[in-house]
């Protein structure tokens, strides 16, 4: 139905584009061999921006050559600049007579910056400008050089805030691609390890990375993950969000069908298991796809602590997840359809405090929901300063008021506050936002139908989740299909060295990954001798 | 101009709002529109033929849970309400003139009959609440020696101020602890009414007045206890009318015979020593009975096997010396069960009640003679069956002591 709406919504849409073709700012043609006219197109190029620095040379031996250095002031190292370009091209420039000359000497020795590139298309040039670059042209040849003089701020290496962990890895990604790429190679030193680059947004011209381990991830998935990347043909990539949502496989379910990181050490994982990772220039979140539902109850910890504590951390999460789920609409159901099944004092004492109320028990449900989500919102938006007093107005006002006043009861306010905190132990926030979002419907169904609604909509739930795909791989995989082997790492975890193998439906193209019997054990007796024997021929 | 497609997915939201809204709501009632009835009593009414329904329903705001209520100590947080009708059913109906809250069931505990309503039969009683859905039928069937159910259900405990938790209570350790009262539910009642060769029980209960003048501190400050209500025994049925009762040891010997005994005490004399008594706690306990027919005439063999441990002892005992003290008390504590397991058949037979289910068994066992020989008149037959006894006593344990504490002059 939502898809319906969905198309009629866009045929709108379509009808009032024409005119909304905006300007994309791309350059024809080739760079011309005359500088003043060069100087112009870039001029114009970038409307005569602020913040575009030329800088005119003359050099050459007669001082007849005219140079000019192009860069964006802010997003190149200014000493790098000086010493590695404009330097080079004044005090070298002495002995030379031709242009032609000077360029061969500058793009072969002289240019001391790391990477030099020759462009002879003035958009490509444009565009490395606009990314950092410092551009070099001479009167009189019509290319152009290009050197990697980026340097600009950038925010140092953090602890990821939305993943923390208590072991593990302390860093997480931040802003800067490069940083992002260089994070998983320190982290996958193997040459297999293949970085693409690609840049999307006709006016951003974002730089995207796809990162997948070669001989380990699937070649249709690469590729059909190149594809959906190339499709997209808008202005902006702002956010990894927003790629996530041109590519994903499910756009309208209320479920994420690409999981969301910020921690290098997971990406990593995830290569390795044959899923493919995509970093967004200007954002610290990394997409990994294809996601199953259990990577999203999942996290790093649980393969870094000892496995029955990881598996133990698991089912908390599972049973928090569906607490967050169902909490507020199982209290309703039971207690406005169901008394007799509870034990005949809780059911007093919930009658006894619901005494005096004037709402139903789904409006008191869906209100007090209401103020809780209000809460939290406010609570991540404010400074961390004012955030405390919005808790502590929230905890002690609310809570505790609203139950004086007799607007809400007191086993009701325990509800919603255990499920707000169950929500919180879904580590992965875009399902959490999904879960409580379907909270509300399975509430209002509690009111209205009692234990037979949640039902309902439990089947309705699952129905969808089993029908959903994430880039080829069914979302409830392993546990729908149930997949035995890939059981070992789903809502359990099996000790390192049980998990031999990579998840069936990414890793089939290398499926073990590590020698067998690798589990610790006494030295057989042979082995003992062996030992025996090295030693004292190590003692003579 | 909306197009078709438009027009349909409106019509499908509109669906699914009204499905929403208005669909729903059956069987709806907020939790603090109910009234939760946890014990409910039949009586015959004053007018011929009418029934007198008592139920007893809880007042949630008076029981005063962690936090301030509006309740305070001295108020019953529960109300005893009467009404009559030629039916349960109606009687239930006529609660509704009196009750503001709606009369809900699955919270009853007890279904309690007066004596005098009991000894002309339940049946008729019994239909409504084996046939509503609300109700249970792991609800106990209790009988009032000697009053109206309406009294029994205004009793009150000092200990509890909800009754039919208190009494739900005592049920319990009657049950494990001592193993003196009769347990059946409705369930079971209705089974053994509808069975061959088996009768029915309930459990018994008492009121016994308290003594008015109690002067301690820190007494609930509420006005008076009228009553207690105390459970004695076993009501014994006849089909569905009470015919009798068991007393304690009697009900204790019914349980020993179909292996419900759980626990309790046995008190014996000390062997060798008139007068001074010797405790000894029921550790573990089976029961099992064989009925056999020769030449038309049934004998029915109770086999019991008890365990005990030596509870308290009178007087001076030194286990380690005398080996065959300790034989002695076993041969004693046999006797005591035996005597028990005879007193309730007695009982039984003289009653005219098969409560402990010969017949049936005897009709599991051979169903081809149960039906040409007995099943007519198995009431007859039952007053002449004669009964041995088998009974296994052992003593296991005696505690952290083996010999007491002698005092030396």
């Amino acid at each position: 139905m939502l898809g319906m709406l969905w198309r009629l919504l866009s045929r709108r849409i379509e009808r009032t584009q024409g005119s909304a073709q905006a300007e994309t700012g791309s350059v024809e043609g080739r760079i011309s061999s005359r500088l003043p006219v060069n100087r112009e197109r870039i001029k114009a190029a970038f409307g005569n921006s602020a913040d575009l620095v030329f800088r005119d040379l003359q050099t050459g031996a007669q001082g007849k050559i005219s140079a000019l250095v192009v860069h964006i002031d802010g997003l190149v190292d200014k000493r790098q600049v000086a010493e590695a370009v404009i330097e080079q091209i004044t005090d070298m420039g002495l002995k030379w007579d031709s242009p032609r000359q000077a360029y061969a000497d500058l793009k072969a020795r002289l240019l001391s910056a790391s990477g030099v590139e020759e462009v002879d298309s003035l958009d490509k040039f444009i565009t490395h400008v606009a990314g950092g670059h410092s551009g070099v042209l001479i009167d009189g040849i019509g290319k152009g050089l290009v050197c990697d003089t980026r340097g600009w701020e950038q925010r140092g290496i953090d602890e990821p805030t939305t993943e923390a962990t208590v072991r593990g890895s302390k860093e997480g990604f931040v802003e800067t691609l490069r940083t992002n790429t260089s994070l998983l190679r320190r982290r996958i030193m193997g040459s297999q390890l293949r970085i693409e680059e690609m840049r999307i947004g006709r006016i951003t011209k974002t730089r995207v990375a796809i990162a997948y381990i070669a001989g380990v991830a699937n070649h249709e998935t690469v590729q059909e993950v190149r594809n959906r990347l190339r499709r997209i043909d808008a202005d902006a990539i702002h956010e990894s969000g927003n790629i996530e949502e041109y590519i994903e496989d499910a756009p309208f379910s209320p479920f994420p069908t690409i999981l969301r990181t910020e921690r290098p050490d997971k990406v990593t994982g995830a290569l390795l298991e044959g899923r493919i990772a995509i970093l967004t220039d200007g954002t610290p979140f990394v997409l990994i796809v294809p996601a199953t539902f259990t990577m999203f109850l999942t996290s790093t910890e649980d393969y870094y602590e000892r496995y029955f504590i990881g598996s133990v951390l698991r089912l908390l999460r599972v049973a928090a997840f569906f607490i967050s789920l169902t909490l507020p609409s199982l209290y309703v159901a039971v207690t406005t359809f169901h008394q007799e099944m509870l034990p005949t004092p809780l059911v007093l004492s919930i009658a006894a405090q619901r005494e005096g109320i004037p709402f139903p028990a789904v409006v008191e449900a869906l209100l007090m929901e209401f103020v809780f989500e209000t809460l939290r919102e406010a609570g991540v938006r404010l400074p961390r300063v004012v955030g405390q007093a919005v808790s502590i107005i929230g905890a002690l006002v609310i809570g505790d008021a609203a139950i004086r006043a007799g607007l809400a009861s007191p086993a009701m306010v325990m509800v919603v506050a255990f499920t707000g905190i169950a929500s919180f132990a879904t580590p992965v926030f875009s399902l959490a936002i999904g879960v409580r979002l379907l909270r509300f419907l399975m509430t209002v169904l509690a009111g209205v139908l009692g234990l037979f609604g949640i039902v309902a909509g439990m089947f309705a739930l699952l129905i969808h989740l089993t029908c959903l795909r994430s880039f080829g791989v069914p979302f409830l995989e392993p546990l729908a299909p149930i997949v035995f082997s890939d059981l070992k790492d789903a809502l359990l975890r099996a000790p390192w060295w049980a998990l031999r193998t990579r998840p069936q439906f990414t890793g089939k193209k290398a499926p073990t990954r590590q020698a067998p019997g690798l589990r610790p054990r006494p030295p057989s007796a042979e082995e003992k001798e062996v030992h025996h024997l090295v030693g004292k021929e190590g003692g003579k | 101009m909306l197009g078709k497609r438009a027009l349909r997915a409106a019509a499908l939201l509109l669906i699914a709002a009204i499905v929403a809204t208005a669909a729903g709501c059956w069987n709806r009632r907020e939790i603090e529109t109910v009234g939760f009835i946890l014990a409910a009593g039949v009586d015959e009414a004053r007018e011929e033929g009418k029934i007198q329904l008592t139920v007893l329903i809880a007042k949630p705001f008076a029981i005063g849970g962690g936090m301030e209520t509006h309740g305070s100590a001295e108020e019953r947080p529960f109300w005893v309400v009467s009404s009559t009708g030629y039916t349960v059913f109606e009687a239930v109906q006529n609660l509704f003139s009196q009750s503001p809250r709606r009369p809900f069931w699955a919270h009853c505990r007890f279904i309690v009959i007066g004596e005098a309503f009991a000894r002309k039969g339940i049946r008729d009683v019994l239909d409504w609440f084996d046939r509503d859905g609300e109700f249970r039928r792991r609800v106990w069937i209790v009988a009032a020696k000697g009053a109206k159910a309406s009294d029994l259900l205004q009793t009150e405990f000092e200990l509890e101020r909800m009754p039919p938790e208190g009494a739900m209570r005592l049920l319990q350790a009657a049950r494990t602890e001592l193993s003196t009262v009769g347990e059946d539910m409705l369930n079971d009642f209705l089974q053994k009414l509808e069975g061959e060769g088996i009768d029915p029980i309930a459990t018994r209960a008492e009121i016994i007045p308290r003594p008015q003048e109690f002067d301690i501190r820190g007494e609930l400050k509420r006005e008076k206890i009228g009553g207690s209500l105390r459970l004695t025994g076993a009501a014994v049925f006849r089909n569905d009318r009470l015919v009798g009762w068991l007393n304690k040891p009697e009900t204790r010997g019914f349980n020993w015979i179909t292996g419900r005994v759980r626990s309790g005490i046995i008190v014996i004399e000390k062997p060798g020593e008139e007068g001074k008594f010797i405790g000894l706690e029921i550790l573990r306990a089976k029961g099992s009975f064989k009925p056999e027919v020769e030449d038309s005439k049934v004998t029915v063999t109770v086999k019991v096997e008890a365990e005990a441990n030596v509870g308290d002892v009178q007087g001076f005992i030194d286990l380690l010396r005398s080996p065959e003290l300790w034989a002695s008390m076993e041969r004693r504590m046999a006797t005591v069960i035996a005597n028990e397991v005879l007193a309730a058949v007695a009982k039984a037979q003289e009653l005219g009640s098969d409560i402990f289910g010969f017949g049936a068994e005897l009709n599991r066992r051979d169903p081809k003679k149960w039906a040409d020989q007995f099943r007519d008149r198995w009431d007859e037959e039952f007053r002449d069956i004669d009964v041995q006894v088998e009974v296994k006593a052992r003593l296991r344990r005696s505690g952290l002591v083996i010999r007491s504490t002698r005092i030396r002059k």
